[in-house]
């Protein structure tokens, strides 16, 4: 058994391509048990010294082999890199590693041989039972090694390239750090009392409306933060950036997000809840769904939420919910160039009349590739009160004069 | 509320800090990560969308690659321990060199040179179709 152990375990480090696996600490942790148990159940001095010596001759044998691993793994990555690779390039990167298993295979049967001859049967059972009692000598056991399902991932988890092509969320181990609007991730945060997007942001109301909402009529913001693709189709992420620096600097509240994605023939269906650290309302919370359609040049956005603020429990306000239904549509004029297109409808409070509102703006962006990250320039400029078609005094009004511009990069790349 | 804020951030930036070491992979997942990193971008780099299409579908098919080879080292793990067993009664346990388990995990039926030709091979071609200049940006992502 304890043969039948190491020689599963040399199996996992053995060679072909995909052998080479995360075993290794697991191996190591088995042979300093092994050698652990050898020390105590061996009482003889001389037997125990020479089951050591059986002991260290497999150790070198195993790292002389892992080091050649090591360098064939780097081998193909140099050729990877290198235009002019022939396959002769690819074809000397194994030579050595076949040497290696050779000599591998030799101090094996030499440790065998050696080991054996030093130890006596009951002593062997005892090291025996030591080692494979451990739960990492389980992962090597050859039933539950066949019943082992190789993982294979739904989705692809590198960064997504041309803006229209991308799906609601992150690959997984894909992060964004988050600083220009635009974001899938900001997509229809449209709070009772405030409007969030990333980047560096100056927003314009006229007088009435901001007398109405109680906001200033002149707001510089600045918000960023993080974005994770956490599984493949999930991700989270947070602006824990949010700064207004005008008229007056402060810290913003907090906006906390997750996603999950379902993904469909063309179609992508998430759900998304996100909150807000108390503000001056108290605690935002922004749940709702959004249908993607990404395309190769042409790609569309479309949610509906149910934001709410409803205070805090020292602070208890009547909750101020609203419904906010964006639409998006993007067009990639190059891979690397988008424009975009938004409108909707927002209620920014239900519980008022006349509060229907159709938002209208338009962005741009520029995807650019810099080593192996990915950067989006993004600009948006948007009427977030354009249209009111039903106030509660008088006919349809149109906003021309409050407005948003909103301009920042935002940086994408593989975590893991 | 400011420090409940600020501690939100600092936990964020810790957060995505974590997420980002880099265990030692295998080379079936170095491989995979190479072809991942290049197929979601290589759109941007190539212009000609014929081609761009080609080469994502040969970083694809690396990735499949991939996932063939992981779970052929499931399998073959699991049928080099049974199968001398089978075939040699008890002797394989007490015996896995001379009952052949250890030779068929040193050199077992599925051959890595086939698996190493069909990823040069894929690499070979990944390369007519590129210019120089987009095969180091490529080169340069992962």
């Amino acid at each position: 058994m304890l043969w039948v152990a190491l020689a599963t375990a040399i199996m996992l480090l053995s060679g072909e391509l995909s052998r080479e696996a995360d075993d290794g600490a697991i191996l190591a942790v088995l042979i300093a048990a092994l050698r652990k148990a050898t020390t105590q159940e061996v009482a003889d001095a001389p037997r125990r010294a020479a089951a050591l010596r059986a002991l260290a001759t497999f150790d070198a044998g195993l790292l002389a082999y892992r080091r050649q691993l090591v360098a064939f793994k780097a081998c193909i990555a140099a050729a990877d890199r290198r235009y002019g690779a022939t396959r002769a390039d690819y074809d000397a990167c194994s030579g050595p590693l076949e040497t290696e298993r050779a000599s591998l295979r030799t101090s094996l049967v030499t440790a065998q041989t050696e080991y054996e001859a030093a130890v006596t049967e009951t002593e062997k059972a005892r090291v025996a039972r030591r080692v494979l009692s451990l739960p990492e000598a389980k992962l090597l056991d050859s039933a539950r090694a066949g019943q082992e399902k190789a993982p294979s991932p739904s989705r692809s988890r590198g960064v997504e390239g041309v803006v229209t092509e991308r799906h609601l969320t992150l690959p997984r181990n894909v992060v964004s750090v988050l600083y220009g609007p635009l974001s899938s991730a900001t997509f229809g945060q449209r709070f009772p009392s405030r409007i969030i997007d990333g980047g560096t942001s100056y927003a314009h109301l006229d007088q009435g409306l901001a007398d109405a909402s109680g906001t200033p009529a002149d707001l510089w913001n600045m918000r960023g933060g993080a974005r994770v693709g956490m599984f493949d189709d999930f991700e989270a992420g947070a602006l824990f950036m949010p700064l207004q620096l005008g008229p007056k600097f402060h810290y913003d509240p907090v906006l906390i997000f997750f996603t999950q994605q379902l993904r469909f023939r063309g179609v992508d269906w998430g759900i998304r809840a996100s909150f807000e650290t108390p503000g001056t309302t108290g605690w935002g919370i922004n749940p709702g769904t959004l249908l993607g359609f990404p395309g190769q040049r042409l790609s569309a956005r479309v949610g509906l939420f149910v934001p709410m603020e409803v205070g805090t429990l020292g602070h208890k306000i009547a909750p101020i919910v609203g419904l906010n239904a964006p639409l998006r549509i993007t067009w990639n004029v190059v891979p690397s160039f988008f424009l975009s297109a938004e409108s909707g409808v927002a209620y920014d409070h239900l519980a008022s009349k006349g509060g229907l509102e159709l938002p209208l703006g338009f962005g741009s962006g520029y995807s650019l590739l810099a080593g192996s990250k990915l950067i989006d320039i993004t600009a948006s400029f948007t009427w977030d009160h354009w249209l009111l078609p039903a106030p509660e005094q008088g006919s349809a009004q149109v906003h021309w004069q409050a407005y948003r511009v909103a301009v920042g990069a935002s940086l994408y790349f593989q975590a893991l | 509320m400011f420090s409940l804020r600020a501690l939100v951030g600092v936990g964020a930036v810790f957060g995505v800090a974590a997420c980002s070491s880099r265990p030692p992979p295998r080379l079936a997942v170095e491989l995979t990560a190479r072809a991942t990193a290049k197929a979601g971008v290589v759109t941007l780099v190539v212009s000609d969308r014929a081609r761009a299409e080609r080469l994502r579908s040969i970083y694809l098919e690396v990735v499949k690659l991939g996932r063939e080879l992981d779970r052929a080292r499931v399998q073959a793990r699991a049928q080099c321990a049974t199968e001398p067993e089978r075939r040699a009664g008890a002797s394989a346990a007490s015996d896995p060199i001379g009952s052949g388990v250890l030779g068929c995990s040193i050199a077992p039926p599925l051959g890595d040179r086939a698996a190493l030709d069909r990823y040069t091979r894929l690499m070979l071609e990944a390369r007519t179709l590129l210019t120089q200049r987009e095969f180091d940006k490529l080169a340069r992502i992962r």
